[in-house]
């Protein structure tokens, strides 16, 4: 009788053991298809649908990333301004915390109630473009909407010969340090570097004299490498070409600075906000990073923001400079495509844009935008200097992106290398052999349809 | 049935009404997504792609995959802090079973991190680890090491600091089930044994740990389960990809990633779903081998 009752047990536990591994099993379709078209749109469809030449009673679900409570003014007054201009339809604004945006889009494709246009980064673009979830552009926007951006920041979200995606606004870094610790370690303030070169000797030099650090890196290396002049994949995008003397430069160059502790261990696994911890509470001496978080030292540490000075970002064998990107997509399982794009295109046009940079140090990824004044005109001020610094970078900035399906899964044996190389377990010289090798292994079978 | 009484089937049937409502939220939230999450494990579903059904191909991607087999190296290493934190545990509840004076005050405070929140206790102990961190203090304070240690770098480290959170946040829990189980031993036992010339540690030996037995099982199996599919402190302080280069990636988290950075939720349900069969036969065999102890009444 025991032993019934024990294994009556041993089957009750077994039954809630797998109740807890079962949070993979939610938003199941039950394993019918999900089609691209298959699907309803999240619009709230009152009229009559669209080019019928009947009056149209729209509501296009609009998703965005962190802009809401600091860019409400500017956001809402975008959308009056468009739904002034387009009777009949209505825009109904969402915004997301950066992390939620990924699932909560997921979700609501899984429950048939995806958002019409949504703002992503490039990462997150390509993922769901390998997946066939949003609209080709090249295909359904017209040679007038594409054609206002800088083709460089409009091919980023390239695949193939589709682009998922308009480019919105975007970052590129300055080159930001403290006067206060370039004195201390006898460095003359006004000769901030202007390679990767001179930024290591001077780092050494600062860990020598003062014990700080001189820099924190933000490891990204698929970007890393491409802007050291790695080409890291071939145009036809069939090869990786990681295995390069360029590359294996870029990689004894960091191996160095984190075996002699020249920058901190630490920033192997550490996120963004490490670095300007750190910068912040006056403990490294350099900051790269966009000029928009310029105000976040400036609101956090004053004293510290007061000794700051501001430079144009050293640079790399490529010349170019990585952007950050954000995109603007539009879901296939939007009903409104026409509209969205239309939407899309408005959000992201010259006017939009222009007027969002005034509001925010943010680079616009339009053409005549760009152009205008705005962007050479400032003050003195560390963030006027930014301004202007990166807009003069623009032309050169890129976000860089393989451009192949299942890109997420092909770098991940470089990012697990990189960490591997920098910590020892691997030379530079066998990291960059095997990681080419299992590179390719990946996108041979990406290539091949069964990736 | 027949041979209850009125008011047994009473009692009885309100008995049952009472778990009704947490049955029925049981089945909606628990059961229902298990039968509807099975059948994934054998489709290639994406939420946005079209999903077929690819049969066992899911289960052979994942024998030849090397990094879940890393991730269930790692869930399984985990179950080392089983012994550990349950020997642990026992000593804390045999010694906040005495009374002594502020006793309350030790029995609260053990148990403090265990409602503390796993994400908040996590990011309290990245900061520990820092190489500027208390820890690091605290060891060249005391002249145990020369340089601080990177505890959240070094690949050979990170995983034990991971255990030991997990270690820190479980006591207090553990040491409360165990509390219970001394405090239902009857004091005559030990008096009984005292008085035939038992010793302080033989009583502990022959009269409290064989009588704690049932709860030792319980508390095992629930460390072991926790251990296998531990996710909230390997994910908060080391990301979604078990950094770095992977050393504290675990079989939950890459089942998390699997699903929701590469969306290739099909295969995550194998994932998921294998690991629960391991966790069913590891279970099994607990209750086979840890079958005796507890206190037995004779009818």
């Amino acid at each position: 009788m025991a032993g019934k009752i024990k294994l009556t047990a041993a089957g009750l536990v077994c039954a809630l053991l797998l109740s807890l591994l079962s949070a993979c099993g939610g938003g199941s379709n039950g394993g019918t298809g999900t089609g691209a078209d298959g699907g309803q749109s999240g619009s709230n469809q009152q009229g009559a649908a669209p080019g019928n030449g009947e009056k149209k009673d729209i509501t296009l679900q609009f998703w965005t990333i962190a802009l809401s409570p600091n860019f409400d003014d500017y956001m809402n007054g975008r959308i009056r301004k468009y739904e002034d201009e387009n009777p009949g339809i209505t825009i109904k604004w969402t915004d997301l915390p950066y992390d939620a945006m990924e699932n909560k889009l997921l979700t609501s494709i899984a429950g048939g109630s995806a958002p019409d246009v949504v703002n992503l980064n490039t990462g997150m673009t390509m993922t769901l473009a390998g997946k066939n979830a949003l609209v080709d552009m090249n295909k359904e926007a017209t040679p007038e909407q594409r054609s206002i951006y800088f083709e460089t920041l409009y091919n980023s979200a390239k695949l193939g010969d589709s682009v998922y995606a308009f480019p919105w606004y975007f970052g590129l870094s300055a080159f930001l340090y403290n006067k206060q610790i370039y004195e201390q370690a006898g460095l003359d303030p006004n000769k901030p570097p202007t390679t990767w070169e001179e930024l290591k000797e001077q780092a050494i030099v600062i860990k020598q004299k003062t014990g700080k650090y001189g820099f924190v890196p933000t490891y990204n290396p698929p970007s890393d490498f491409y802007f050291s002049g790695v080409p890291v994949i071939s145009d036809d995008k069939k090869t990786i070409i990681l295995d390069t003397p360029e590359a294996l430069e870029w990689a004894k160059w960091n191996k160095e600075l984190f075996d002699k502790g020249i920058v901190p261990k630490e920033s192997l696994s550490s996120d963004a906000n490490y670095a300007t911890d750190k910068y912040q509470s006056g403990q490294i001496a350099t900051l790269i990073t966009g000029a928009q978080f310029l105000s976040r030292v400036k609101t956090n540490a004053k004293q510290v923001y007061d000794n700051t000075l501001v430079a144009q970002m050293p640079t790399l064998k490529s010349g170019k400079y990585r952007a950050g990107l954000m995109d603007v997509v539009v879901p296939v399982k939007s009903k409104y495509h026409q509209e969205a794009i239309a939407f899309a295109n408005y959000i992201t046009n010259d006017e939009s844009q222009l007027e969002f940079a005034k509001v925010v140090n943010i680079l616009p990824s339009t053409k005549k935008a760009a152009a205008d004044p705005f962007f050479t005109q400032g003050g003195a001020d560390p963030e006027s200097k930014a301004k202007i610094i990166t807009a003069e970078e623009a032309a050169k900035g890129q976000d860089f992106t393989l451009g192949v399906k299942d890109e997420n899964k092909i770098v991940e044996p470089l990012w697990k290398g990189w960490q591997q190389m920098l910590l020892g377990d691997v030379s530079p010289e066998d990291f960059l052999k095997n990681t080419q090798a299992e590179m390719q292994k990946l996108l041979d079978q990406v290539n091949a349809g069964d990736g | 049935m027949s041979s209850l009484s009125k008011l047994q089937r009473r009692q009885a049937g309100f008995a049952y009404l009472m778990l009704l409502p947490g049955a029925a939220l049981l089945a909606a939230f628990t059961f229902y997504p298990i039968v509807r999450g099975l059948p994934l494990a054998f489709t290639n579903y994406s939420v946005v792609d079209t999903t077929k059904w690819i049969g066992w191909d899911n289960f052979k991607r994942a024998f030849h995959d090397p990094t879940f087999g890393l991730a269930l190296k790692h869930s399984l290493l985990y179950v080392l802090i089983v012994p550990v934190i349950q020997i642990l545990s026992i000593l804390m509840a045999v010694l906040v079973n005495n009374r002594l004076r502020f006793i309350h005050f030790f029995r609260v405070a053990y148990f403090i991190p265990v409602v503390t929140s796993m994400v908040a206790a996590a990011i309290a102990w990245k900061w520990v680890y820092q190489e500027q961190g208390i820890l690091n203090f605290f060891l060249l304070k005391l002249g145990m090491i020369r340089q601080p240690i990177s505890f959240m770098v070094e690949t050979k480290l990170a995983l034990l600091g991971v255990m030991a959170v997990t270690v820190w946040k479980g006591l207090g829990y553990y040491m409360m089930i165990y509390l219970a189980g001394l405090q239902s031993i009857p004091g005559e036992l030990q008096e009984a044994a005292r008085i035939d010339g038992a010793g302080r540690l033989r009583v502990i030996w022959n009269i409290t740990i064989p009588l704690l037995m049932p709860f030792v099982l319980l508390c095992s199996l629930l460390s072991v389960m926790g251990a296998i599919h531990v996710f909230d402190e390997v994910f908060v302080m080391h990301g979604p990809s078990g950094d770095p280069a992977y050393s504290t990636l675990t079989a939950s988290v890459y089942s998390y990633k699997v699903a929701f950075q590469d969306f290739e939720f099909g295969y995550a349900a194998t994932i998921g779903l294998l690991v629960a069969i391991i966790i069913m036969i590891v279970s099994i065999l607990m209750f086979r081998y840890t079958r005796r102890g507890g206190l037995t009444y004779y009818e």
